[in-house]
């Protein structure tokens, strides 16, 4: 059996010299707002996890407010994710994540990203699409206040022969 | 012919491969009772208050999984199929396991049934049917009997165990009592034909898979490297089915390895699925000719190809005295055999039980 699922994450623009992209620091003229390390990428990627193995969402699981996840690598959660999912019999066919941001640019780092995302998942990198778009100057994220994600995902139920 | 393989090869490799830790510290009886065998599921996550089935939490004492769940079916009035569980548990052993029951086109026994083997404890609303494999772990307490030994060692061993895991060798129930499914497997190659039946085919393909894989972890045990990482191997990533292949382990993954984040694997044989490369290439192939002409018939026979870990970690590993007896308590994830952590504790006089 298959199950989809999908994500959505934004975090506004604040100080720093960085933005934490699918695990990879990428420099730019502002951070994030965020309890944790706010990598917009992964946090769309495991609600869409979630989602589609039917665990509900990445607040229930890490809150906000607890301590224990302040400023948390992402890449550590997701790997908690991946094995809550585990755990209800699916993992994950392919991901399609989508960056929503006027900047930073990031097709120099596509390939980079994508690789930090297949390692912080443990599959092959050919599980993972990441494509990034602008807002078109529409909005907030067109004003370049912040940064979204969105993703796509497919579980599939483990055979246990 | 490769030296080894054959009838008497695959029975060694199936029932007495190679130890990590060499002999065990200390000798004892196991399953003198039933009730020297309690073994408990984790699921890893709680019902989720659906309507459409119940999980029922069972305890079950010397009993098969598969006739529990056609005895919970006929009392339910739905087909066996329709009964889900995570996985089976030993026959000879007190178990508690949750069973799924469909609950709009059937009436569920509530909490308090009794069966002839077993009795529902609990009963809660969830949404899904039960898939096997679908649970983190279980839990086991076993009580070994007239021990003799060093009991120094036996500690040092724990804690050395505890520390880096050990082989996940399929346990002695995989290969049917007294190696039974291995004759299945020898007629399946000399006839070219399975047996009739979902089920028997079932056992004879996965005994042969767990041939296969035996083969390789035996190599990797007598080379010293089934619990660190190879060039090119296909890793797993602890906890999940999720594979890639490590070209290059670099010295991040090899931490990773030894904190027992990632792990490396061996072949679950058939058709596609992820492949080592480079040297990991080369010891699992040399070492599946043991295994001759497994791997070809069971990709020829469709089934696909998986991987499952080398190493497994127990976690709360301890031991404790009860009366004059020995008490080992652990927990192990999804698809770790009790029976492949005992034999690397306890010399036990007895032929291993059988299982379901
Ligand atoms: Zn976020």
């Amino acid at each position: 059996m298959m199950r989809i699922g999908s994500g959505y994450d934004v975090h506004r623009f604040g100080a720093g010299d960085h933005v934490m992209l699918g695990g990879l620091r990428i420099a730019h003229t502002h951070g994030v707002v965020a309890h944790s390390d706010g990598d917009v990428i992964l946090h769309a990627l495991m609600d869409a996890m979630l989602g589609a193995a039917g665990a509900g969402d990445i607040g229930q699981h890490f809150p906000p407010g607890d301590a224990r996840f302040s400023g948390a690598d992402s890449r550590d959660l997701l790997r908690e994710v991946v094995r809550m999912v585990a755990a209800r019999g699916f993992t994950l066919e392919n991901c399609d994540l989508t960056l929503v941001a006027e900047v930073p640019r990031i097709a120099s780092h596509r390939d980079a990203i994508c690789e930090s995302i297949a390692a912080a998942l443990a599959v092959d990198r050919t599980r993972v699409n990441l494509k990034a778009t602008t807002a078109e100057g529409l909005g907030a994220l067109g004003r370049s206040e912040g940064i979204a994600a969105q993703a796509i995902v497919l579980l599939r139920e483990v055979d246990s022969a | 012919m490769p030296e080894g393989a054959g009838a008497a090869g695959w029975r060694r490799l199936a029932l007495d491969p190679p130890r990590a830790f060499g002999t065990p510290p200390v000798s004892g009886n196991l399953r003198a009772t039933a009730a020297d065998f309690a073994v408990e599921e984790r699921l890893g996550y709680e019902p989720d208050g659906g309507r459409a089935h119940r999980l029922l939490w069972v305890e079950k004492q010397a009993a098969n999984t598969l006739d529990v769940a056609r005895e919970l079916a006929a009392a339910a009035g739905c087909a066996p199929a329709d009964v889900g569980f995570a996985g089976m548990k030993d026959r000879q052993a007190v178990a508690r396991q949750w069973f799924s029951v469909p609950a709009e086109r059937a009436q569920p026994p509530p909490a308090g049934f009794r069966g002839d083997a077993f009795r529902v404890l609990a009963s809660h609303p969830h949404s899904r049917k039960l898939r096997r494999g679908a649970l983190a772990g279980n839990a086991f307490a076993i009580r070994v009997r007239a021990v003799a030994g060093d009991r120094v060692a036996l500690a040092s061993r724990l804690e050395r165990i505890a520390a880096g895991g050990f082989p996940n060798y399929f346990g002695p129930q995989r290969f049917g009592a007294g190696g039974a499914n291995l004759a299945q497997v020898e007629a399946w190659l000399e006839r070219g034909w399975l047996p009739r039946g979902r089920e028997p085919r079932a056992f004879v393909l996965s005994t042969a898979r767990a041939i296969a894989f035996h083969a390789v972890l035996a190599r990797r045990v007598d080379e010293g490297s089934w619990n660190r990482l190879l060039p090119g191997e296909v890793v797993n990533l602890a906890g999940s089915a999720s594979v890639f292949v490590a070209a290059a382990p670099d010295e991040a993954l090899a931490e990773r390895c030894r904190a027992g984040d990632v792990r490396p694997t061996g072949p679950l044989c058939g058709e596609g699925g992820l492949a080592p490369e480079g040297e990991a290439a080369a010891v699992e192939h040399a070492a599946l000719e043991a295994a001759a002409p497994l791997p070809a018939q069971l990709a020829a026979f469709g089934m696909r190809g998986e991987r499952r870990a080398l190493v497994t970690r127990p976690a709360a590993l301890r031991q404790r005295e009860d009366g004059d007896a020995l008490v080992l308590e652990f927990e192990l994830p999804r698809g770790a055999y009790a029976t492949s952590l005992l034999r690397e504790l306890v010399e036990s006089g007895a032929p291993p039980a059988g299982g379901d």
